[in-house]
């Protein structure tokens, strides 16, 4: 392709539509899906308490994972009594992904019975989680779920069109939106500040860390160290994927990126919360830690709620993390787009590829389920914010709260599970040692400055949490 | 054609759905997904193996998606 050419061509791209379906997107993105039905399960649950029938989102809501079972009989009288919850609990998941998925393009003769599987495994895991000894022998839900997904997905030859149903990202999203009805907007407005500021001191230093060494230590190809970088920076393999856009970069250098981002991430869900534990660490300390360290939403959920379950503590470890994470690192893609696009264009060869930088990026690659974050939270605010606390404690917590964070944890779990049924090792790109070295000294430097960051300069705040 | 005609978000060559993107980087899936709004409507150009955006993007490669195929290949 002839280079003056190709960049004629693109700028002759003034007052091009925007990159995406436009209002289309409403119904074609997961983002706004996980919006559309956290914010309605939201309402429904405030709903059904004005109504007097909160029974009916506690029901659907079951969950065995509080039971401290010691025995079998228990367990097993706990869903011969409710067989019947769970069956409509199922069929109620089924319609709302079912449907939700097969608007997005997902065949609904793949997602039904993949979808089967995910809920009977997802049931074992809360059964598991509820063990009264399960703690004892560190068998918390999101390890046991991930460990279980990755034996099952390498062991036995799962096929392809099953991913249908395991959709790590929208289960995430729709997590962190219900988790928003449950995250007060006070503490985002105040903590929000400080999460922003560690976020930048990251995202900046990481990237440029993984850009410098891979071109100029290594000498790999700058594209490939670009979609490294922004990986390793912000938000792993989504990140990664709008900087490839942004730089024109190869297959290639976004298989190199998912390999790493997927090895790293994994080893990071195990370590982070032992060496936590280890360490002593607050719940929120280790949750900003975990937050500034770890790569995808998805993967730090698991790390942070592992967390959280150990100490006894996982509302304040998810905060932490939500808050450094999801408010802080995850606004950064759009920047980081605008910039790369910018520095492939008007620093680089033109020869090399590249668009001109448009700042409409920001708003077009912007995470969108954040938003229903934000409108859980303001909405939740408003409505608890009129009933004294003893009525709070009395009334609303156990009709309207538990039964969210209930449906938050199945969130989680199909979402935990699913990372691990989708990770067939024999798929990932065997990764050059050069990439390897620049990606994992970068993210050394994330865990290393992440920790002075959460534990020493930010220890007391995250602390208070 | 017009310019906007000629954008990669009509040509044959783009891997443009989400299933199909999925499909094209084994592994894509695991952390992330093609179904996301950052992604917006970045989709691979399976002649010049790029990453591109789709709407805002062409080049003197173009060749028109048949028409039932919608944007790209899927």
């Amino acid at each position: 392709m002839s280079s003056t050419t190709q960049d004629a061509w693109n700028e002759g791209g003034a007052g091009a539509k925007p990159p995406s379906g436009g209002w289309s997107d409403v119904y074609l993105k997961e983002d706004w899906w996980a919006i559309w039905l956290g914010i309605g399960l939201m309402v429904l649950a405030i709903l059904l308490f004005e109504g007097g029938a909160s029974g009916i989102a506690k029901a659907i809501a079951i969950n065995p994972g509080g039971l401290k079972w010691t025995t079998f009989d228990q367990l097993g009288a706990h869903f011969a009594a409710n067989g019947n919850l769970y069956l409509y609990q199922f069929l109620f998941w089924l319609v709302l992904f079912g449907v939700t998925t097969r608007i997005m393009g997902v065949p609904l003769a793949q997602f039904i019975p993949s979808f089967l599987i995910l809920y009977v495994l997802s049931v074992i895991m809360f059964a598991i989680a509820g063990w009264a000894n399960a703690a004892k022998f560190n068998m918390e839900a999101p390890l046991v779920a991930l460990i279980l997904g990755l034996v099952i997905a390498n062991v036995f030859p799962l096929p392809k069109w099953m991913d249908s149903a395991f959709r790590v990202e929208y289960y995430i999203k729709l997590s962190i939106v219900l988790l928003g009805a449950t995250f007060p907007i006070t503490l985002v407005l105040t903590a929000g500040p400080v999460a922003i500021a560690q976020a930048t001191v990251i995202s900046l230093i990481t990237c440029l860390v993984i850009y410098f060494l891979g071109t100029r230590a290594f000498g790999l190809d700058r594209r490939l160290c670009a979609v490294l970088g922004v990986g390793g920076a912000v938000c792993g393999v989504s990140a990664s994927m709008a900087i490839a856009a942004s730089v024109n970069a190869k297959r290639e250098h976004l298989y190199t990126s998912v390999t790493l981002v997927v090895v790293w991430a994994l080893v990071m869900i195990i370590v982070l919360p032992f060496v936590s534990r280890s360490m002593g660490l607050p719940a929120g300390v280790a949750g900003a830690w975990i937050g500034t360290s770890e790569f995808a939403d998805a993967a730090g959920f698991a790390a942070a709620t592992t967390y959280g379950h150990m100490v006894g503590n996982e509302d304040a470890a998810i905060k932490g993390f939500t808050l450094m994470k999801v408010i802080g690192r995850d606004l950064w893609i759009g920047i980081w787009s605008i910039v790369w696009a910018g520095i492939a264009t008007i620093v680089w060869e033109k020869k090399e590829g590249g668009k001109k930088p448009d700042a409409r990026e920001i708003w077009w690659r912007f995470p969108k389920f954040v938003i229903g974050f934000f409108v859980a939270s303001m909405l939740m605010t408003a409505f608890t914010g009129s009933f004294p606390t003893a009525e709070f404690n009395k009334d609303v917590r156990p009709n309207v709260m538990l039964p969210l964070v209930s449906l938050r944890t199945w969130g989680f779990i199909f979402c935990f599970l699913s990372i691990g049924l989708t990770t067939r090792f024999r798929e990932l790109h065997a990764v050059g040692w050069k990439s390897f070295w620049a990606f994992t000294i970068g993210v050394g430097v994330n865990v290393v400055l992440g920790y002075i960051l959460s534990v020493v300069v930010f220890g007391g705040y995250w602390g208070a949490l | 054609m017009s310019y906007a005609q000629k954008r990669c978000g009509a040509c044959r060559f783009l891997i443009g759905t989400p299933a199909a993107l999925e499909r094209a980087v084994p592994g894509y899936n695991i952390l992330s997904s093609a179904y996301g709004s950052v992604r917006a409507d970045t989709g691979l150009c399976d002649r010049h193996d790029r990453f591109v955006t789709a709407a805002t993007e062409a080049c003197p490669d173009f060749s028109a998606a048949a028409p039932e195929s919608g944007s790209g290949r899927g």
